[in-house]
């Protein structure tokens, strides 16, 4: 009997320090992988060899902290990248307006030049910095927006109103254009829970988003259900979905050539301000129309 | 490693065949026994206790020893070619564990699966016996151990007998071919040339020939020797072989 | 920054006498998305096999995240997921234990990522429906998200696009990109297509016939491909004046070092010039550049003496 007890121990002392010996090694290992982790520009997180409990319990916390100085170093990483392209597409925008004036001046030197071309290059000039002080404004109101300074007035505002407001400030363009918007809205006012001078800054910039790179006829509607919905519909072809979402980003235009002499800033501004009216906005393609709907809870 | 093992076992744990083997160890362990109730009036002759019919199936040949390595041709082989006709082998290795770690652990895994099968054959007896003959004779913890002893080294037995299969499986993995072959040398090549052999000394070169004489309540020291002697030097060439193929092995 | 993540050098496999890949010398820095692109049959999945230590090459040699030989490399392969070939899944497993198992393999404590992976790939209601019953597309989804179970740095993707549906392609190199961009995960992916690529990748290795042919990234494609008269003049402004005065164009763009490209009147060259010589401007070179992208790598991938 007694040599069974023996054997009986001998097998406990040797499962025991299996045991502490793996505890020890797990122990080591997440050491190890740590700083692997702090050394390394890695994905890579805590994995365990053995299942015990509390090292279990260790670990998940440890990948929670992962996760999180991983989020904060993206997101420092992905702003310092738009910045840079921040930087790089405003020169961009800057330089191709400022060499043609500067093309012009010189012509307004030049002797050869008449009197009446003169006077039509002037006038082309001051077109042209026209366009590059809208383009600062832009800038600048969309720095601002960004930046949180922009405190929004929460008021009743009656949607239509607004709408009607801002769609006869454009009357002349859409004349220019040659296109007449064709609008469906009820004819009982609708309200939402909104700053009103950020709302007609969005209606004005989803107009002249048409009136810049839009084709076709715009129909503008205004729905309630169960919540208001202000669609703007007009016909493009040239755009899929896929260019339709990113339509939001800051300076993305779809014509890469950048040749309107717009910023792109306009619909990345409307986005900003939609959200901060805890609204939505959505953009799609369907059948050749872009549509795009911006959405305001009651 | 121990992840490795783990993952195999899980496998092990959700592969219908595996338990559809262990059933059929069940069923079969228990149609023997049952078949022996025309002769209970002398079961004190045929065995000492109820305990004892366990012996009994692990050391006839054409019970356990027959039925066991032909359920483990099935279970090895749905492990390891399954992994190849999925492309799931490529999993372990593409994750940097070693070839040599990826074919332990799947003998490892072989070994535990034995293990269980000779459980399943052993409580199935035990219950099956006690219904059958109901309880008598003795039966003590010095009993036990022994009966232990006899697990311990059936399993190494079985285990090198696994590893002959798994070699197989790794060299061919086609499920039929590897099935076919692995069937062929269990159930048709291996017992006939066995029972040619069977008194003489040599015939102890045969795995199959080293389970009955093992499988007594008081074994020979002699017969135990040979019998872990056999039963390693089998499972250290066919691993040794396995692996080296596995090593050399382009994974497709 | 310029960090490899992959580095093969001379790397060849002989099947008998056929040689499937030939001196493959390939470079892949961090936060590429490489694609991969050749013919069937052309060496890429062999060439992605020796990268995921599943073949032996004949001859070379893999620098593996920095790393070299055979101990380093299979240390750096845990921070590696692959899908080769067609995803390798448990077919009577569902969704979710086929992570597990992986879960198990990769001994990843929490339980719970397992859910938000699988949301991710858009299969978070697959349910208990077994992997045998799952489309192509979901099998290659599942693939995708056992590979990122591992947290992977570099993710190797062997034709993930077969077997999507068009929307499922959209999809997926949605994710891809983001995966790229905001986890900074390098991505191989290959592809016998040029279109799955090109609106994806970075960089580009073209292989052909076991070879490496050429390898370039996307801005160089760019450059490349599109079609433009690259202009360099001794004065940008008065270039500019002129293409807006006289040719009423806009579509232009200024470059630093007196650089316009103008992106139509690709065939008025000779005018252009004429024009600008009468304004007195100098023209140090006029070239119409960009080649179509199919009939550029068509021409990279063996021409046209395919079946």
């Amino acid at each position: 009997m007694l040599w069974l007890i023996i054997i009986i121990l001998l097998l406990v002392i040797g499962v025991l320090s299996a045991y502490i010996l793996l505890y020890k090694k797990e122990i080591r290992n997440i050491a190890k992988k740590l700083q692997f982790i702090k050394d390394n520009d890695t994905n890579m997180k805590i994995d365990l060899q053995i299942k015990m409990k509390e090292i279990n319990e260790l670990a998940i916390q440890l990948n929670h902290i992962i996760d999180y100085y991983k989020t904060e170093k993206i997101a420092i990483s992905k702003a310092q990248h738009e910045f840079k392209e921040e930087i790089t597409n405003i020169s961009h925008d800057l330089r191709t307006p400022l060499t043609s004036i500067a093309g012009y001046v010189q012509m307004l030197e030049s002797e050869k030049t008449s009197k009446e071309k003169k006077a039509e290059y002037y006038s082309i000039i001051t077109r042209r910095i026209e366009t590059l002080i809208a383009m600062l404004d832009d800038f600048f109101e969309f720095t601002r927006i960004e930046s949180d300074e922009y405190p929004l007035q929460f008021e009743k505002v009656n949607v239509n109103n607004v709408l009607t407001n801002v769609i006869s400030l454009f009357y002349h363009d859409f004349i220019s254009k040659g296109e007449e918007p064709s609008i469906q809205m009820p004819s009982t006012p609708i309200y939402i829970y909104g700053d009103k001078d950020a709302l007609t800054r969005i209606f004005q910039n989803l107009i002249k988003n048409y009136l810049n790179h839009g084709t076709g006829n715009i129909s503008i509607s205004v729905k309630e259900e169960k919540h208001v919905c202000i669609s703007f519909k007009n016909y493009a072809l040239n755009i899929d979905n896929e260019e339709a979402e990113r339509l939001f980003e800051r300076f993305y235009i779809a014509d890469k050539s950048r040749s309107k002499k717009t910023t792109g800033l306009g619909l990345a501004i409307v986005k900003n301000l939609v959200t901060k009216m805890n609204g939505e906005i959505e953009a799609y393609v369907e059948d050749s129309f872009l549509i795009i709907d911006v959405i305001f809870k009651l | 490693m121990l992840n490795l093992l783990r993952a195999d076992l899980y496998k092990l744990r959700r592969s219908k065949s595996f338990y559809i083997c262990l059933a059929i160890i069940a069923l079969v362990v228990a149609y023997i026994i049952i078949d022996f109730k025309s002769s209970a009036h002398m079961k004190e002759q045929l065995n000492p206790s109820t305990f004892h019919w366990i012996y009994m199936l692990f050391e006839e040949q054409a019970f356990l020893p027959y039925f066991i390595p032909a359920l483990q041709a099935i279970f090895i082989t749905m492990l390891i070619t399954g992994e190849y006709s999925t492309g799931t082998i490529k999993d372990s290795v593409s994750l940097g564990f070693s070839h040599t770690k990826v074919y332990m652990s799947k003998l490892i895994t072989v070994s535990i699966g034995t293990i269980l099968m000779l459980l399943v054959a052993i409580f199935t007896t035990g219950i099956t016996s006690i219904f059958v003959f109901g309880i008598y004779g003795s039966f003590s913890i010095y009993d036990l151990m022994l009966l232990i002893r006899m697990l311990i080294i059936q399993d190494l037995l079985y285990t090198a007998h696994g590893s002959i299969f798994l070699m197989i499986a790794f060299l061919i993995k086609n499920i039929g071919s590897t099935m076919a072959v692995s069937l062929l040398l269990s159930l048709v090549i291996v017992p006939p040339l066995s029972t040619l052999v069977e008194n003489s000394d040599w015939g102890r070169i045969f795995l199959i020939m080293n389970f009955s004489p093992t499988a007594l309540p008081h074994p020979q020291a002699v017969d135990i020797r040979v019998a872990i002697a056999v039963a390693l030097s089998y499972l250290i060439l066919c691993s040794g072989i396995g692996w080296f193929t596995f090593k050399k092995q382009d994974i497709k | 920054m310029d960090e490899y993540i992959l580095q093969t050098f001379g790397l060849t496999k002989q099947y008998g006498n056929n040689t499937a890949v030939y001196n493959v010398n390939m470079k892949i820095k961090k936060g590429d998305i490489y694609g991969f692109i050749g013919r069937n049959g052309a060496g890429k999945t062999t060439t992605i096999r020796m990268i995921t230590g599943l073949v032996t090459p004949t001859k070379g040699e893999i620098e593996l995240f920095s790393q070299k030989g055979e101990k380093n490399i299979k240390a750096g392969r845990p921070r590696l997921g692959s899908i080769i070939e067609h995803p390798a899944l448990y077919p009577d497993f569902t969704a979710f234990e086929n992570m597990k198992l992986r879960g198990k393999l990769l001994g990843i404590p929490d339980k719970k990522v397992i859910n938000s992976i699988l949301g991710t790939v858009g299969l978070s209601d697959v349910g208990k429906k077994k992997v045998k019953n799952f489309s192509l597309g979901m099998r290659q989804r599942l693939g995708l998200a056992l590979a990122l179970l591992g947290n992977p740095d570099f993710l190797i993707l062997d034709e993930p696009i077969n077997g999507l549906d068009p929307e499922g392609i959209v999809e997926m190199r949605k994710l891809l990109k983001k995966l790229n961009e905001e986890q900074g995960i390098t991505i191989l992916i290959s592809s016998h297509i040029l279109g799955e690529l090109s609106k994806l990748a970075t960089r580009y290795g073209v292989i052909n016939n076991g070879t490496l042919v050429e390898e370039f990234t996307d801005k160089e494609l760019q450059l490349k491909c599109r079609k433009y008269l690259s202009l360099k003049v001794s004065d940008s402004a008065k270039t500019s004046f002129v293409l807006e005065d006289i040719f009423k164009t806009t579509n232009y763009e200024v470059l630093p070092d007196n650089i316009i490209k103008v992106y139509n009147l690709l065939d008025m060259s000779g005018e252009i010039c004429l024009e600008l010589a009468k304004n007195d401007v100098k023209i140090y070179s006029i070239e119409s550049k960009g080649d179509d992208l199919e009939e550029y790598f068509m021409k990279l991938m063996g021409g046209n003496n395919h079946a």
